[in-house]
């Protein structure tokens, strides 16, 4: 192409414009590709909170699995402790030299309910392995949804570590532990270093099987 | 360096800032969905099958001023406790030409369209319930979670994603994303905030066969 051609810039600016227009496209991209991180972009969201067992159970009659408000057996063992998102990962620090496998539900979340028991068996197949599992509520921290979660995790006889959120604004709980893409349930393991090594839950381009959480939890233990 | 490749500098620069504070959205909103940001076209979709057991594409609703998407399905607790709201903003919105579309791309035995068909019945929704068999719409539009709504504005854009409204209970909702956006975008405004977090059921993706 002759100068003739091109009116402006000069061409020994051609590389120059070409330089300018990669940084804006590299600087654009990083914006749009961000992860909502810890501490970020959470405050043009408001709480969401939970719904009421009661209600939820009136609107599910097509769904008869949920739990029964009553248990039928009451396991001592069984506790809850109200953890804010800084608290929980304070904990998972305590386990270094440990795999931790992190269940994130919820009392609304059905699927959560029926794949926690797989968590438990995890925790007792893998316990003496290393492995550290623990639940963690993302509830609101309102009396009542906190009298749900106790009685669920007492049916399910939830002897490890159950955590449950005390956020109120359960919208920054979940961008604080990062709950890809708002969905429960979720998991989080992390290796015998303290980092997160997997997770699954929230991304569609990535589903997951029952097993494949075993298989990553394995893998943890046996990485040394 | 000659006079002129400043200028030229220069002009590129106040060019991409220009670009950039026209259209803001695009690098500014990405903040929780991983498929696609504020100011994308709208994924289209195509030959969805309605509870009304005929076809459906986005390009039927091509008249509509506004169309509202909302990701939902039979069995999630927080996709239940709107389903009275869905049905009321609906109704309330057709006058404006604005059209409510339900897609639910959950393939759970309570979500089946056999399930689906009773429960527009039972609920009597009066809005297009559409089974995404393949959950390539629901890939496509990055929904993670159940209920997930998307406002496209009348060039098919997306205006808005992200909550219905910031409570689960109906007696406590205080700001009305979704209402807000549409009513923004009737008068010829940009949404805001354009992106919210949605939470609720997870979405149980199949792995690619």
């Amino acid at each position: 192409m002759s100068k003739k051609d091109r009116p402006s810039p000069a061409p020994r600016s051609s590389l120059l414009l070409m330089c300018v227009v990669a940084v804006a496209a590299w600087a654009i991209a990083g914006c749009t590709g961000q992860e909502s991180s810890a501490t970020s972009s959470t405050a043009s969201v408001s709480a969401a909170k939970n719904p009421p067992q009661a209600s939820v159970g009136e609107a599910t009659a097509a769904t008869p699995s949920r739990p029964t408000a009553a248990s039928e057996t009451t396991s001592t063992a069984v506790t809850v402790e109200p953890a804010s998102p800084e608290e929980l990962k304070k904990f998972i620090a305590s386990q270094r030299g440990k795999v931790v496998l992190v269940d994130f539900w919820a009392t609304y979340c059905l699927p959560c309910r029926e794949k926690f028991p797989r968590t438990l068996a995890l925790a007792k197949k893998y316990g003496d392995q290393g492995l550290t599992a623990i639940s963690m509520s993302m509830d609101s921290p309102e009396p009542s949804y906190q009298k749900q979660i106790r009685e669920f995790l007492q049916k399910q006889n939830s002897e490890i570590k159950n955590f449950a959120n005390r956020l109120e604004d359960t919208d920054a709980a979940f961008a604080a532990l990062d709950i890809v893409g708002g969905a429960l349930p979720h998991y989080k393991i992390y290796s015998r270093d303290g980092k997160v090594r997997k997770q699954f839950g929230g991304d569609p381009d990535h589903p997951f099987a029952e097993a494949d959480i075993e298989q990553a939890v394995v893998a943890a233990l046996k990485d040394r | 360096m000659s006079g002129r490749s400043f200028s030229g500098l220069f002009l590129v620069f106040a060019g991409i800032t220009a670009l950039l504070a026209a259209n803001p959205s695009s690098a500014a909103e990405a903040k929780f969905n991983r498929k696609v940001v504020v100011g994308d076209p709208a994924p289209k979709f195509s030959r969805l099958v309605g509870t009304d057991e005929k076809l459906h594409s986005l390009f039927e609703y091509r008249s509509a001023k506004v169309v509202v998407i909302a990701f939902t399905c039979n069995h999630c607790p927080v996709a239940q406790m709107y389903e009275d709201r869905f049905i009321r903003f609906a109704n309330a919105q057709k006058r404006h030409d604005v059209v409510f579309i339900a897609i639910n791309c959950s393939l759970l035995p309570p979500d089946s369209l056999a399930k689906m068909r009773e429960r527009a019945t039972q609920k009597g929704f009066d809005f297009p319930y559409l089974f995404d068999s393949t959950q390539e719409v629901g890939k496509a539009f990055g929904a993670t979670v159940t209920p997930q709504l998307f406002v496209l504005d009348r060039d098919r854009k997306i205006a808005y994603m992200g909550k219905f409204d910031d409570d689960i209970e109906p007696e406590k909702v205080q700001k009305t994303y979704v209402r807000d956006a549409v009513h923004a975008l009737l008068d010829g405004k940009r949404p805001e905030p354009g992106e919210t977090r949605a939470t609720g059921c997870g979405i149980e993706y199949g792995k690619p066969q």
